[in-house]
Order: C-alpha cells, then sequence, then structure tokens
C-alpha cells in the first residue's frame, strides 16, 4: 500500500508544476498576441496607422517601445491631445499645448522642457493618438529585436503547424503585420539661447547755429564765411557744406568738406555764379557714407550798387 | 483538440484539467491585454497638458552655452565704415542620448524699428577654442554654416528647427563648439535706416534627438 500510495503524491507535485508551467506559458502567450491584435486590428478596422515610438520624449505616459494608433481622420486636434507629425525629420509623437490663431499648433514633448520650436500646420499632420498599445513594439526599436521577433515568431508557427494550424496562420498574419508598422519618434528637444540682442545705426545730427557771414569783397569774386556748431554726433567724419544759389533754381548744391574738427568753411563765390539775390547756406554731419538732415539755413544778400555788396 | 501528437484521453486522464486550464490562460491573457490597452491609452490621451519639469528621466538631451545669460550683441551707434562687430560663443551638447540628431541655429523675436535687419550683414562660422564672455581670441575656424547675408534674410529663413541652420551633429557626449557670429553695417548701407533699431533679438541652438 505505500509504494502505491507514493506514486500519486509524486504525480501531484509534478501535476501542479506542469499546470503551472502550461498556465503561465499560454497566458503569456495569449497576451502577446492579444497585445499585437490590438495593434493589428483597429488599422483593418478602422484605418489606424500603427506606429512604434521610438524615443522617450513623451515618457512616462509614452514610452521607447510602445505602439500608438494613429488616426489620420483627425479633425482639429485639440489641447492636450497627442498628434503624430511630420516636419521634414521624419514622424513624431508629442502633445498640442494650444491651437494657435492662424490654425497651427504649439506642441511639446511631454519630457521636454520647452515647447517644440516649429509650429505643426494642418499639412505636416499625420493624425492624432488613439490607443496606445504598451511595449509590443520594443521589437523594432531595440537592434536586432526585428530580426528575433521574426526568427522566433516563424518558428513557433511552424511548431505549431500540426497540432494547431489555426493559432500558426493567426501568427504568421500577426507577423507579417509588426512587419508593417511604421516607426514615429518621440523627440527631445533642448535649446539654449543668446537673447535680448540689440543692434542700432548711428543717427547723425545735423551742426547747429550756423552762420553764414560775409567776408572779403573783392572786383570779381565774394567770400562767404560759414561757421557752425559742432554736431552732437561723435562719430561724424566731417561736414559737407551747401550752397543754394539763386541763379542756379532751388538746388542744394555741395560746395566743400571739412573733417571732423572744423566749426568754419570759407566759400569764394566768382563772377559765373556771383548773383544778385538771397544765397542759402545749410551743413550736413557725415558718418562715413551717411550724412545727417539739413542743419539751419543762413543767408547772405548780394547786391550791386557801383560794385558788389554783401549783407548778411 | 485530438491531433497527431495528443494523447488518447483514455490513456491521460489529466487532458480536460489541461485544456481546462489553456483555457482560463488564454482568457486571462486576452482579457489582461485589454486592461493594459485600455489604462495606458486613458493615461496617454486624455487631454491635459505636459508634466511638470520632475518627470524628466535619463536619456534625454541638454544644450547649454558659456554667455552666462548676457546678450552676445549690444551694439550701438553703427555707422557703415565701422569695422564689422565679432561675437563668439561655445555651445555645448550635454545629453546623455550619444547620437543625437542635429543642432541647429535659428532667430527669433526680431524687432525692427525700421528696416536696418535688411540693411545688417550677417555672418555665421562653426569651429572651436574656449571663449570667455563673447570674445574671439582663441576661435579656431572650420567652416561656415551660413553665408553672409542679410539679417532680415537669415531671420526669414531660419525660424525655428525645422528650418534652421544646421550646425553640427554631435556624435558624442559632451561635445563643444563654438560659433563666430560677425554683424556687419556695410559701406553702401541705405542712409535711410539712420536711427533705426533692431532689438530683441534672440539666437537660438536646438538639438533633437
Amino acid at each position: 500500500m505505500t509504494a502505491v500510495d507514493a506514486v500519486p503524491r509524486r504525480r501531484d507535485i509534478e501535476l501542479a508544476v506542469e499546470s503551472a508551467f502550461i498556465f503561465l506559458i499560454w497566458m503569456v502567450g495569449a497576451l502577446l498576441l492579444s497585445m499585437l491584435a490590438w495593434a493589428v486590428v483597429p488599422t483593418l478596422l478602422f484605418g489606424w496607422d500603427p506606429m512604434v515610438v521610438t524615443s522617450g520624449s513623451m515618457s512616462p505616459l509614452i514610452d521607447t517601445g510602445d505602439v500608438v494608433l494613429i488616426d489620420p481622420d483627425h479633425g482639429q486636434p485639440g489641447k492636450g491631445s497627442v498628434v503624430a507629425f511630420d516636419l521634414g525629420d521624419g514622424p513624431v509623437v508629442h502633445r498640442v499645448i494650444r491651437a494657435n490663431a492662424d490654425g497651427s499648433l504649439t506642441t511639446r514633448g511631454d519630457a521636454n522642457q520647452a515647447d517644440d520650436s516649429s509650429l505643426v500646420r494642418n499639412a505636416d499632420l499625420m493624425g492624432t493618438g488613439r490607443l496606445l498599445v504598451p511595449f509590443i513594439g520594443m521589437v523594432r526599436v531595440v537592434g536586432w529585436g526585428w530580426l528575433v521577433a521574426v526568427i522566433g515568431l516563424t518558428s513557433i508557427a511552424y511548431l505549431m503547424w500540426r497540432t494547431r494550424p489555426w493559432l500558426s496562420a493567426a501568427v504568421v498574419l500577426l507577423a507579417m503585420a509588426v512587419g508593417t508598422v511604421g516607426v514615429v519618434g518621440a523627440a527631445f528637444a533642448s535649446t539654449t539661447a543668446s537673447g535680448d540682442n540689440s543692434f542700432s545705426a548711428v543717427d547723425a545730427a545735423p551742426p547747429t547755429n550756423v552762420i553764414a557771414s560775409c567776408g572779403l569783397v573783392g572786383v570779381d569774386n565774394l567770400e562767404v564765411a560759414i561757421t557752425w556748431a559742432h554736431s552732437t554726433t561723435t562719430q561724424r567724419t566731417g561736414y559737407e557744406i551747401f550752397h543754394d544759389d539763386p541763379t542756379a533754381g532751388d538746388t542744394w548744391i555741395s560746395v566743400g568738406t571739412t573733417g571732423p574738427t572744423a566749426t568754419g568753411f570759407t566759400h569764394s563765390i566768382t563772377p559765373p555764379l556771383l548773383s544778385v539775390g538771397s544765397h542759402q547756406f545749410m551743413v550736413r554731419t557725415r558718418v562715413g557714407p551717411w550724412n545727417s538732415e539739413d542743419s539751419n539755413v543762413d543767408p547772405v544778400t548780394i547786391t550791386f550798387a557801383i560794385a558788389w555788396v554783401c549783407t548778411s | 483538440m485530438p491531433g497527431r501528437h495528443s494523447v488518447p484521453d483514455a490513456i491521460d486522464p489529466y487532458h480536460d484539467r489541461r485544456r481546462s486550464l489553456m483555457l482560463i490562460a488564454i482568457i486571462l491573457g486576452v482579457l489582461l491585454s485589454g486592461a493594459i490597452v485600455l489604462t495606458a491609452s486613458r493615461a496617454a490621451f486624455s487631454a491635459q497638458t505636459s508634466n511638470s519639469a520632475n518627470s524628466f528621466e535619463a536619456g534625454t538631451v541638454t544644450l547649454t552655452d558659456d554667455d552666462t545669460g548676457l546678450a552676445m550683441f549690444t551694439v550701438a551707434n553703427m555707422a557703415p565704415d565701422d569695422p564689422a562687430v565679432v561675437r563668439c560663443i561655445e555651445v555645448s551638447y550635454q545629453g546623455t542620448i550619444p547620437d543625437a540628431g542635429e543642432v541647429r541655429l535659428y532667430s527669433g523675436g526680431l524687432t525692427d524699428s525700421g528696416s536696418l535687419a535688411a540693411e545688417l550683414d550677417i555672418t555665421v562660422d562653426i569651429g572651436t577654442g574656449s571663449t570667455t564672455l563673447n570674445d574671439c581670441t582663441n576661435f579656431s575656424f572650420a567652416s561656415t554654416i551660413f553665408t553672409t547675408n542679410t539679417l532680415a534674410a537669415f531671420h526669414a529663413a531660419h525660424s525655428n528647427y525645422t528650418s534652421g541652420v544646421v550646425a553640427w551633429n554631435p556624435v558624442g557626449t559632451p561635445e563643444t563648439r563654438t560659433f563666430r557670429l560677425t554683424v556687419d553695417l556695410p559701406s553702401d548701407a541705405d542712409n535711410a535706416v539712420q536711427g533705426d533699431s533692431v532689438t530683441s533679438l534672440v539666437f537660438t541652438w536646438e538639438v533633437q534627438s
């Protein structure tokens, strides 16, 4: 009797181990396969695009290896929704921070310090996130994972082909589906900036207190002395003196330049220009090729009474 | 489920038990997957703003510079014949992801009281060499990443990461580059921009991975 008793007892332990093993294998297998199905079936039913997340800027909610199902029929995504977009650097999954007045979206990765610098326009949008299947896309992210998954799934399918052909076919179909899943980055971003830079161009001020006064009067020439007070523009490279001759029409004609330290200039009016009437003088400050506005205008009047007479 | 390798029920009295165990396991696995997917989806897609800064984790990218928060350029009273204004800045990639994406440079915030930005010329060079408060003494030239053009053209063409000027692609961490920015008011600058000013100009370096 004791010998007979011993057999079932050993059987019990074996049975328990075997049961636990079977249970675990089938549960994990069913879990993985149905996770795969979660990633694949909505694609077939609703046309959502499954995409494997390849980096962690949306962590901790969306992590590397997760599969995000993107609904391309997105409408207008609101604040807080997760969108996939492509600005030319590959697809990115980030969250909408705000919808801007011009229709664009400001986005940001949950784990990023700052909003994305590039605005997302409607044309860049791939869709909004609808379903998140954790972890199952890891095979596409880890170096050789993809190959391992294909070999693994193919082996399982081969081993089960004889005993469970329906399951085997399902595994093959899922393996094929996994191969077609796209990848999407969740871009980390960091910036550093040099802010508040400023440039301003010099605003050349004209000299002040410009006075034209009569100098030597000769038989056929006449001198006018023009003086001024310095411009406040310390960067000045010189002054330029202008003359408006009554015979030449109402135009300013440059009659000479000085250096930046001069405060006077003598202009000699010679016979062809010597003419009766009001001669106006004005000075501009020069800064390199630039010149200031006109200074005040000061005239001298030339008349003829036996000889030339100049009054200022 | 009879098959070629199945043991007939008469010989294996545990067949039924195994089968029901298997079924329970499968049902549990399927239910569990549903729970995981729905919970994760709800957490990720429920409308909410982004996390606070304390959710940073390893594997992030970080970019820093040595400007100690000061502006590179504060240039007043520029005149056409003045020598060009040259400033240098060191930018370091210090992420824990060694192979990040490109570091790109762009500008923002530009406010122009007139049309000075259309007259100012800017050139951006990249190289190495330490800098102290924008000083370029130790700058060692490597290449020009933005060939001389107006500041207005730079700003219009490079205003965010997508359109940014490609600076360099870090392959290690930390990795530092020095940038030399040259701004010049050329001799043929329009007389009409006298007194105009460009303010609030921000130069931003950004890296994504």
